[in-house]
């Protein structure tokens, strides 16, 4: 039986442990995270900077890209510390580059690529968004439609992306264009790397029900790139480049995420006196404890393997969870009261959590994927 | 608290020994031959199955309540009978107080024990699968309640598919309040129920990929998928979190009894939910009493009755944090 906690281990874990501790506490900036525009920039850029300098950025990424590749069990200990000392939320605008881009790159990239693109992520220099979803194509990704006409050695971009995160801060864009004229569905589309600042690019930030602006329209008007520099993973072979961001998406990227929601569900419980509410904090509990078990041992599963099916199951159990602990937190607390008030508190939370069972696949598409993927249900006749 | 490990070795060995469990204790038993069960319990002593987490000295095999867990996961499929955590419960309790004549005599057949349900608020009470045991178990608050069985009689022999006797009189023989015995009990109860929630997910799933209605298998519909899909998300985190419990319960880390009341309740709700959903996509059939779904409906709520149940877990769970 292989354990990670074996005496001899123990002590090695333990003493990492309060290696993350120690730098946490030092180090946790004293302001709260800005949640969009320029500001949102400067903070997300400083604290990378300084987790690179302290030696704690790409604890998941491969020693000779700059990462640590520590065991997962480390991986675990130091998300545990980091929601604990109430570090800044990973999903925050360096979201894309530490978990999507780079790892992309790191799989499909070219040498020249992952040179020039993984230091500038992993030392905080650079920002990345996503460009995946269009007006027409949101749940139905495979249908998009933005144009990508191949001339010589350069690729011309025309059209248009929306729901892209951070897009207005953003120093570059993982993006899918269709680069195969009357190619349709997955083929045909090539994943582009696009730096946000040339001529052609508008981009217009979309204010969300929960206040910020921090997803945006971006707009291509004969952008020009040129294919060694921006393609990753071969031209018109893109849906196979996305699959693997999406991979990683669902594989450990959400540990900070899960082990959060967990404390944060921990706290509303110890808080709660009203006995009317207390049989849904102890299914909130029971719920969170589920949560964790599923992502551990999710997390140790993918140490040994590619991430399995049930990526999935955990992903949508995140998203519910997270919308029916932040509804019962109003219940607790009440409009009003402190524990609402402010950029990080319940009510935001609360009405941004409306995104968790939407972005990146809305509740019903995670259901047919667990449906077809993971249970092997027929598609049903179209 | 902080804990992985790989248990690909752990379920190896565990399907060793439940493997015969589909084959010895086939669902289909309950409808074909309910009063079986009494005979059958030679089978379940003969496979040596009460004694997985009881130490080698008092007679078991001397594994830990991991062990115990996932076999209790392959057992619930099977609707064992409740008299199996009762007297695997019972054993545990009797080791406590050193009675090594009954530990062995549970162990070897010559005892068994049934579950004396859940004192209610409603004063009910009463036991389950009584007849022929010698002890009855009860999950008290204060722990382990054991007493001597009957004689009571019977108040409902037609809707859970077993007999339901009436409270029984009489002290108990003793009270075992260590929090071990109480958390293993509570482990052992959700593991069952973890197993009833996956494998009401499984058959499901399988009559949606055969069953055809418009021109098409009924899974191939969104709402019943997405049923299927809601199935396998309850019986995933029920599997998972039963299994973190007893992995944190056998490493003596802090926080077994509260990781065993959480995964009891999500073992609760998952059972009962799953097994609500395997009717309604089983549609007509499954309202039928000739089909094996109302069977785990029946059971989880039997086992539910026995620990307490929806409202104690929660007590509990709140009484921790």
């Amino acid at each position: 039986m292989t354990s990670a906690t074996d005496t001899s281990d123990d002590a090695a874990l333990a003493a990492f442990r309060a290696e993350a501790r120690t730098w946490l506490e030092a180090n946790i900036p004293d302001h709260a995270a800005p949640l969009d525009g320029p500001q949102s920039r400067r903070y997300v850029l400083e604290w990378q900077r300084k987790m690179y300098d302290g030696g704690w950025a790409g604890l998941t990424w491969p020693s000779e890209f700059g990462g640590r590749s520590l065991p997962v069990a480390q991986q675990i200990i130091w998300f545990e510390e980091y929601a604990r000392a109430g570090a800044p939320s990973t999903h925050n605008a360096s979201f894309v580059g530490v978990n999507h881009a780079g790892p992309t790159i790191i799989t499909c990239g070219s040498d020249a690529q992952k040179a020039f693109h993984l230091p500038k992520i992993l030392s905080g220099e650079a920002i990345w968004c996503q460009g995946f979803s269009e007006p027409g194509s949101g749940s139905d990704l495979a249908s998009l439609r933005t144009q990508g006409r191949v001339e010589g050695e350069e690729i011309i971009i025309d059209g248009q992306k929306i729901w892209s995160s951070y897009a207005d801060i953003a120093d570059y864009q993982e993006l899918l264009i269709r680069t195969e004229p009357g190619s349709e569905r997955h083929r045909g589309i090539t994943w582009v790397i696009c730096p946000m600042n040339l001529p052609g690019i508008t981009v217009r930030p979309i204010e969300t029900m929960a206040g910020p602006a921090k997803f945006c329209e971006v707009f291509y008007d004969q952008v020009r790139l040129p294919i060694d520099q921006a393609v990753v993973g071969g031209l018109n072979n893109g849906w196979k480049t996305a699959m693997a961001t999406l991979g990683f998406e669902r594989g450990t990227a959400s540990l900070a995420l899960q082990i959060g929601l967990v404390d944060k569900i921990e706290k509303l419980a110890r808080d709660c006196a009203d006995p009317m509410l207390a049989p849904r904090l102890a299914d909130l509990l029971a719920d969170a404890a589920a949560l964790r078990a599923m992502s551990y041992s999710f997390a140790v599963a993918s140490e040994t393997g590619t991430p399995g099916s049930e990526g999935s199951l955990i992903r949508l159990y995140f998203a519910e969870l997270a919308k029916r602990a932040s509804d019962a937190a109003i219940d607790l607390y009440g409009i009003g009261s402190p524990a609402l008030a402010g950029d990080h508190g319940w009510a935001f939370e609360y009405l941004d959590a409306f995104s968790e069972t939407i972005a990146g696949g809305t509740a019903e598409i995670q259901r047919n994927i667990i449906g077809e993927r993971v249970l092997g249900l027929p598609r049903g006749k179209s | 608290m902080t804990i992985f490990r790989s248990l690909g070795d752990t379920h190896e060995l565990v399907d060793s020994f439940t493997r015969p469990a589909r084959t010895v204790l086939p669902v289909s038993r309950l409808r074909d031959d309910p009063n079986g069960e009494q005979t059958r319990w030679q089978t379940i002593v003969e496979m040596g199955w009460l004694g997985i987490s009881v130490p080698e000295e008092a007679g078991g095999i001397g594994l830990s309540a991991l062990e115990e867990v996932l076999a209790a996961q392959s057992f619930g499929r099977q609707l064992i009978s409740t008299n199996y955590p009762a007297t695997v419960i019972a054993a545990h309790a009797f080791h406590q107080v050193g009675d090594s004549d009954t530990v062995a005599a549970l162990l070897t057949g010559g005892a068994r024990a049934a579950f004396a349900l859940h004192a209610h608020a409603q004063g009910a009470g009463g036991a389950i699968d009584a007849e022929g045991a010698t002890h009855l178990v009860a999950l008290t608050g204060e722990g382990v309640e054991i007493r001597a069985n009957g004689p009571f009689e019977i108040k409902d022999d037609v809707h859970w598919g077993r007999p339901v006797f009436g409270a029984p009189a009489g002290e108990p023989l003793f009270v075992d309040a260590s929090p071990d015995t109480a958390v293993r009990g509570r482990l052992l109860i959700a593991a069952l129920l973890a197993g009833i929630a996956a494998e009401c997910c499984e058959r499901g799933v399988e009559y949606a990929k055969v069953r055809e209605q418009f021109g098409q298998p009924i899974g191939a519909f969104q709402a019943v998928k997405h049923h299927c899909a809601n199935m396998a998300i309850m019986a995933h985190a029920a599997k998972e979190l039963t299994t973190f419990a007893a992995l944190v319960f056998t490493e003596g880390q802090d926080g077994a009894g509260s990781q065993a009341d959480a995964a009891l309740n999500l073992a609760l709700r998952a059972a009962r939910e799953n097994a609500g959903t395997n009717i309604q996509v089983h549609g007509g059939m499954g309202f039928s009493a000739e089909c094996d779904a109302h069977l785990f409906l029946k059971a989880a709520r039997l086992l539910d009755a026995a620990c307490g149940g929806l409202s104690e877990s929660r007590r509990r769970l709140m009484h921790y944090s």
